[in-house]
């Protein structure tokens, strides 16, 4: 798979990002993860309401390795899970920039519907 | 190898054999971590299971078309730019084409069905050649014009070739197959329009 010049693309190059990208991305923000670990903490950061299948999993992170988004780390084994050898996942400093912008776009779209009283006003 | 897995093997052929080869034994390991957190819900795991295979494998095998068939910009771009040439040619053809075929069968022979076909023939022709203005423009609208410029093309040459048979066939023939080869190849290239932002 070829890299892409990440020199030449901006972060916002990539958004928006679809659901399911945007939270496997927030579950490598924390450091890298095998394919069932991101799964795991997906449902997790969206207390279930996101339950991710093996094939738009991978499906994804086929893209973001394409995209310079992700990188593969080491492969080995989770001793909470077995002997089995895993592949591990983990954010390129390029792919936690196009995390950011996203979570900026997406805080820009929160503010306007605050502001249009769409969901409730910030507890400060 | 136990049922499950050998019944998760041929769901995996659903996927491109290089996506295969490059995920299938990590999709085959989240399977059974997956299988066995569910194990006393069988039906809910499997209708899961069939439900992703049934979203992710369609996706994953037209982006591998794409990328055997053009997935360098460059081949993509080149091969865009023949289709538009092509499709400016063909629209000018036909609307010459219509205009005389208009002028003997409707207004020399006063045929109505002529003089309408021509009509229907000119307005098919310029929306080609439009369209493939735009796609050699390279406009963010470009795609969604030379599909309907497209289907617009394939229905008003299958009216004039059912209701006016006397219609030039080559004419008749172009407009009708060209529509089908380029609505092929815009569903194949993905053409969102060159601005479209790179979802992932």
């Amino acid at each position: 798979m070829t890299k892409p010049k990440q020199a030449e693309r901006s972060p916002e190059s990539l958004l928006p990002l679809t659901p399911a990208t945007f939270q496997i991305l927030m579950a490598l923000v924390d450091g890298e993860r095998h394919g069932y670990a991101i799964m795991k903490e997906v449902e997790e950061l969206t207390e279930g309401t996101v339950r991710l299948g093996a094939g738009t999993l991978y499906g994804s992170l086929k893209r973001l390795l394409e995209a310079g988004v992700v990188e593969e780390g080491a492969e080995c084994a989770d001793p909470e899970l077995g002997i089995e050898r895993r592949r591990y996942y983990r954010l390129t400093r390029f792919g936690l920039a196009v995390t950011r912008a996203e979570a900026r776009r997406m805080e820009a779209v929160v503010r306007t519907a605050r502001q249009k009283k769409l969901i409730g006003l910030r507890a400060t | 190898m136990n049922t499950a897995e050998r019944a998760y093997e041929i769901l995996l052929r659903a996927y491109p054999a290089r996506f295969r080869a490059k995920f299938g034994r990590e999709m085959l390991t989240v399977f059974n971590d997956r299988r066995r957190e569910m194990r006393a819900r069988t039906l809910q795991f499997w209708a899961g299971v069939l439900w992703d295979v049934a979203q992710s494998a369609p996706a994953l095998q037209l982006e591998s078309v794409r990328e055997r068939r053009g997935g360098h910009t460059q081949t993509q771009g080149g091969t865009m730019k023949t289709m538009a040439i092509l499709a400016m040619l063909i629209g000018t053809l036909e609307v010459v084409n219509s205009m005389v075929e208009g002028y003997l069968g409707g207004v020399v022979n006063h045929g109505g069905a002529s003089l309408m076909g021509g009509a229907v023939g000119i307005i098919a022709g310029a929306l080609l050649f439009a369209s493939a203005v735009a796609l050699l423009k390279g406009s963010p609208s470009a795609g969604t014009l030379a599909r309907s410029a497209a289907v617009t093309c394939f229905a008003v040459f299958l009216g004039v070739a059912l209701v006016q048979p006397m219609f030039s066939i080559m004419a008749t023939a172009l407009g009708i197959g060209f529509p089908v080869v380029m609505l092929l190849y815009l569903a194949m290239s993905g053409s969102r329009g060159a601005s479209s932002p790179g979802m992932i």
